[in-house]
């Protein structure tokens, strides 16, 4: 490798780092209810060697409504143990595997298209991504799931020229992907079946490597496959199957629905499941989604920006082009990965219940970014030698812009339009309670809130458990979690709804209570409200009301 | 079953299974593509949009007065609720009214059989556009006759399928390297005078079609229909303002001006550079809308799954192309591109220049307006099928006319339920009522027989439900509110259609005993301050017209 590409590589990946790391603590402004879950978690795991729940070193984490895959939380622990149960404590593993990734794309890149161009292009584009940046910096599983699904397939490559050696290391680290992250369950072992049929004469070639790493995959695979089987962990599945979907259900014919043998043939619910999943599907293809806007950071038909930037659509059709239509620089059995992958990349995803899921796709991010490195690398190596730089200036101008832009919209706009589902003003409801906690007999807190009506349920218990880095062995512990089966409960809080109606179980006259809910449960008198809590936008989230 | 013959070849020509002969292939074709346009014609969709009934009531008093709806005679140019409209679909519809004035069937005839010689015109023009590949020619054919997006266009009153009709029959004939080019040329120039909205093709395409015929003169009828069309703007002026309205929608959406203000205004509540705003959030958004809008007609999804969503557009629950035939698109468009011929550019750009109609709206894809994509699509397609394996090649045909039959069950059995606010069965079926039970009908109110002379119609139902009644009663256009000679105004709305006032609340609440029967939904009962003699539901699906008699204790 030339000593400039190890400079740049080297800069892409300072670059990466930065947009990862930089005010981790503060942008996004707040913890989501995931973030708080896995930190605390992990926080706990560090303390006990258990979860919450109390449950020894689990292959799965009971959360709220699903089970979550259990990778973060153990790879974190080092930084909640160096950093402390923090933001930033929280944040920085994902952020540095998200950065990681990027170097390891520039491996994989240039491996595939032998050019230094290419894969550093490749790289720069992962370095700059919306679309993984936005999850590198919020404790989302899928960027671990990435960065072993393009260690596993680098590792692969390697492997097969070297007559299957590291085959082992490669089922190991295919293996991860599927501990870290929901989607590469689905998509990993598809991949891996693609790849062995691809590489199916060098497999039986190397027997003795093969079935080592065949042996090694199924050893460290099989208790998550046993984990899975459980009913409690076949929840997650199921609540995001996309057979679960609102849209399709509406659909389906209804038991006791009086039918003709056409409709059995023509019209049952195995074709209209497949017409609405081909629908999903094929729009994980639409360019809109992946140029112009796919991140949703405002609102719809307001200005946005797509999973990539829109100055790589045109180097992505050329890309796409000449790499699909015209076998152009790589070889076959790589196009023939890299088909396997546009193809396979967005099927997890479409299987789940929401359309265009950017987080849930992430796995495909590598090939549209490999498409666009390649057709610049076309149109590099196709004008002038004078007229080079130029395209090269014009080009990073473009990008630049395009990041410059990206960075306005999500620590503007996206912070500002996402402020209630992202949580605002739940840290400092959280501190409130803690700070006011021994002044009271007991802390109430509604977990419903929201500025159009009450209908978002939060999980106030993890920010208290995690502002207020509760023991977790006082908290697994403590008596009034065992109160009832869902009970969150404990020390003097107590996590419930508030009623403030007259009548039977009222709150309104429990004196020596500090209460915190929104506005819709609790009164908005100046004499009882002790604080309030406000989105970034201005808007009341959340308020405290004492009665003296 | 016979003998499978099959005949593939590599580079450059064609596989086909081989039962029939070539004649017999299209003529079965054709076939298949007419009782899948004319079937059930009057009764799927089920219903009159009103852009339907306005061209069929316009038609109707130009047979029965020689004037249109707006009382002025053999118009050039027409107007519905919408928008301006040009004069040949209604023309078209004449002749065949002229058999039966109201009759739904006859209304959508021309449409569908325009339909059938778009097929036709499809096989012929390919044989022309590709020499000596004949078995393209017949799956382009097939595809164009079986693809929801041609046969549902072709079952209403559209007046987009019938430019595609004329194009192509246009195209064959000018490269036609004798006389007939001329007639091609001419037939180009009509299809300028039926959708306002394709001149944006029609234009460009025409411009792209010289570096091909390389004749000046025999394009210069074409050149000269574009210029009447652009002169059309200027002379008309309600034809400009609803080329603004309709096709160039996405530069006057006062959300968009607001959503750029909103962003910058957020920019400066978090203490960010006003100057910082501006740049990243300005009316150059207009340009990635466009750019967007264009993206949006490159959707696999769209195409092959879901296309836009309207019923009035294509089938609600299908894209415009069969999902089988997606793979088969993806290998006919590798194909394409491996075969270095200069009418594979042609289709390209034809591809291309078939999203401009829809380019500047604010509701992006829109199937009607890309409708000249149609062929080019079938085409690449068609590309496709050639280069399967025999065995390939059947089971994907298979696969296609299960498709066929699955989409062909949803229609006929699910459509009509879905898009019942697009077509208004309902109205269709109250407007056979009056005519048939009601109107001039002694009818036994409230103990006493009562002649039901005056009607009171809500628009609660169907938003625009008079030029259905009006075509369906065959209506005069004398007896109806709109204003003579002032059809430059379109957007003219109908509230009264001969005894039947529609709509208009306050008449009927200052006047109740002024009618004899009050049709109007379940949701308004406040409009009618008295005892409910007798309540009858009429109309179908979901939206349903209440009958209620009038108080006749009040005239008593």
């Amino acid at each position: 490798m030339k000593k400039i590409t190890i400079i740049l590589a080297i800069l892409i990946f300072i670059l990466s780092l930065g947009l990862r790391t930089v005010s981790l603590d503060r942008i996004p402004v707040s913890m989501t209810i995931d973030e708080v879950a896995v930190a605390y978690n992990a926080y706990s795991i560090l303390k006990t060697g258990r979860d919450e729940y109390g449950i020894s070193f689990p292959l799965a984490f009971r959360s709220i409504g699903d089970y979550k895959a259990p990778l973060l939380v153990y790879i974190m622990v080092p930084a909640i143990h160096i950093f402390g149960l923090d933001e930033f404590g929280t944040r920085i593993t994902v952020a540095l595997f998200g950065a990681m990734t990027v170097p390891i794309l520039f491996l994989f890149a240039r491996k595939l298209s032998k050019s230094d161009f290419i894969g550093l292009f490749t790289s720069l584009s992962l370095a700059i991504s919306p679309w993984h940046i936005k999850f590198s910096r919020s404790t989302f599983e899928a960027v671990l799931g990435l960065f072993f699904v393009i260690l596993g397939i680098y590792v692969f490559l390697y492997a097969m020229e070297r007559k299957g050696k590291l085959l082992w290391l490669c089922a190991i680290v295919f293996c991860l992907s599927a501990y870290a992250y929901h989607a590469e369950r689905v998509f990993t072992p598809l991949f891996v079946l693609a790849l062995g049929v691809i590489y199916r004469k060098n497999l039986m070639e190397n027997k003795k490597n093969t079935l080592i790493g065949l042996a090694v995959g199924a050893l460290f695979i099989l208790p998550l496959i046993i984990t899975l089987l459980s009913p409690k962990a076949t929840i997650r599945a199921q609540s995001t199957f996309i057979t679960r979907d609102f849209e399709l259900n509406k659909l389906f014919h209804k038991d006791g629905e009086e039918r003709n043998l056409g409709s059995y043939i023509l019209d049952n619910n195995f074709l209209i499941s497949f017409n609405f999943w081909a629908k999903r599907y094929l729009d994980y293809f639409d360019p809109n989604f992946l140029f112009v806007k796919g991140m949703g950071y405002t609102l719809s038909n307001a200005p946005d920006i797509g999973l990539l930037y829109l100055i790589e659509l045109p180097f992505f059709v050329l890309g796409f082009y000449l790499l699909v239509f015209k076998k152009y620089l790589i070889s076959f059995k790589y196009r023939l990965i890299i088909l396997s992958w546009l193809v396979l990349g967005p099927i997890a995803a479409s299987l789940a219940n929401n359309a265009q899921h950017a987080l849930r796709s992430l796995t495909w991010i590598p090939i549209p970014q490999f498409f666009a490195a390649v057709g610049l690398f076309y149109i590099y190596g196709k004008i002038k030698v004078t007229y080079r730089k130029i395209i090269i200036v014009l080009y990073f101008l473009f990008l630049f812009f395009g990041l410059g832009y990206f960075i306005n919209l999500y620590t503007v706009s996206y912070q500002l339009f996402s402020s209630e589902f992202a949580m605002d003003g739940w840290k400092e409801a959280a501190k409130f309670a803690l700070a006011n906690q021994d002044k009271y007999k007991e802390v109430v807190i509604d977990p419903r809130f929201g500025t159009l009506g009450p209908y978002t349920v939060g999980t106030p218990y993890l920010y208290i458990l995690f502002y207020g880095q509760v023991d977790p062995v006082l908290y697994q512990a403590d008596p009034r979690r065992k109160e009832f089966e869902t009970s969150s409960n404990f020390q003097n809080f107590t996590f419930r709804e508030i009623n403030w109606a007259e009548g039977e179980g009222s709150d309104k006259n429990k004196k020596d209570v500090l209460f915190i809910g929104s506005g819709w449960v609790l009164p908005a008198e100046d004499d009882k409200v002790a604080k309030k809590f406000y989105l970034l936008n201005g808007k009341e989230i959340l308020r405290a009301v004492v009665l003296n | 079953m016979g003998k499978i013959n099959t005949v593939i070849k590599y580079g450059g020509s064609d596989g086909m299974i081989k039962l029939m002969s070539y004649k017999q292939y299209a003529i079965l074709i054709l076939l298949l593509g007419a009782l899948l346009r004319l079937s059930f014609l009057s009764s799927l969709p089920g219903g009159l949009h009103y852009t339907e009934s306005t061209l069929g009531f316009r038609a109707q008093n130009i047979l029965n007065f020689g004037k249109d709806e707006y009382g002025r005679t053999l118009p050039f140019i027409f107007a519905n609720w919408q928008e301006m409209e040009m004069p040949l679909p209604t023309y078209l519809t004449l002749p065949f009214l002229a058999l039966s004035q109201s009759s739904i069937f006859l209304l959508r005839l021309p449409y569908g059989i325009l339909g059938i010689l778009g097929i036709l015109g499809t096989i012929l023009l390919t044989r022309k556009l590709f020499p000596g590949r004949e078995n393209l020619s017949l799956f382009a054919g097939f595809l164009v006759a079986v693809n929801p997006w041609g046969v549902w266009l072709s079952r209403t009153v559209n007046p987009e399928i019938v430019a595609f009709g004329l194009i192509i029959w246009g195209l064959y004939f000018l490269f036609n390297k004798n006389k007939y080019s001329y007639l091609g040329a001419f037939l180009i120039f009509l299809s300028l005078f039926t959708a306002k909205n394709l001149i944006l093709f029609t234009a460009p395409f025409s411009v792209v079609l010289f570096f091909w015929v390389r004749d000046f003169k025999k394009l210069l009828l074409v050149y000269m229909g574009i210029a009447v069309v652009v002169l059309m703007l200027f002379v008309f002026p309600g034809f400009l303002a609803s080329f603004k309205d309709n096709d160039f929608s996405i530069f006057f959406k006062s959300s968009v001006l607001s959503s750029i203000n909103l962003l910058r205004g957020q920019n400066l509540a978090l203490g960010v550079p006003s100057v910082i705003g501006s740049i990243f959030f300005n009316k150059l958004f207009f340009l990635i809308l466009i750019f967007k809008n264009f993206l949006s007609y490159f959707n696999p999804s769209y195409l092959f799954a879901k296309g836009d969503g309207g019923s009035l557009n294509g089938l609600s629950n299908f894209g415009p192309l069969f999902l089988s035939l997606f793979p088969i698109f993806v290998l006919g468009l590798y194909k394409v591109f491996n075969h270095k011929e200069k009418n594979m550019i042609l289709l390209l750009i034809w591809i291309m220049l078939s999203t401009l109609p829809g380019l500047f709206i604010t509701d992006a894809p829109d199937t009607k307006r890309y409708i000249m994509a149609l062929y080019p699509l079938s085409t690449v397609i068609a590309f496709g099928f050639l280069h399967l394996k025999k065995r390939v090649l059947v089971l994907v045909l298979i696969l296609v006319f299960f498709n066929l039959a699955v989409v062909s069950f949803d229609a006929l059995n699910k459509e009509n339920g879905r898009s019942i606010k697009v077509f208004h069965p309902e109205t269709v079926n109250l407007a056979y009522e009056l005519s048939n039970n009601i109107l001039g009908k002694d009818l036994i109110l409230n103990r006493y027989s009562q002649k039901i002379e005056k009607i009171w119609l809500t628009d609660s139902i169907d938003p625009n439900p008079g030029p259905t009644v009006g075509f369906l009663l065959e209506t005069p256009y004398t007896q109806t509110n709109l204003p003579e000679n002032k059809a430059n105004i379109y957007k003219g709305w109908i509230s009264r259609i001969g005894d039947v006032s529609i709509g208009n609340t306050d008449v009927l609440k200052e006047n109740p005993e002024m009618f004899d029967l009050v049709i109007k939904s379940s949701e308004q009962d406040e409009l009618y301050n008295c005892t409910t003699l007798r309540d009858e539901f009429w109309g179908g699906g979901v939206s349903k017209y209440l009958a209620i008699e009038r108080c006749f204790e009040k005239k008593l």
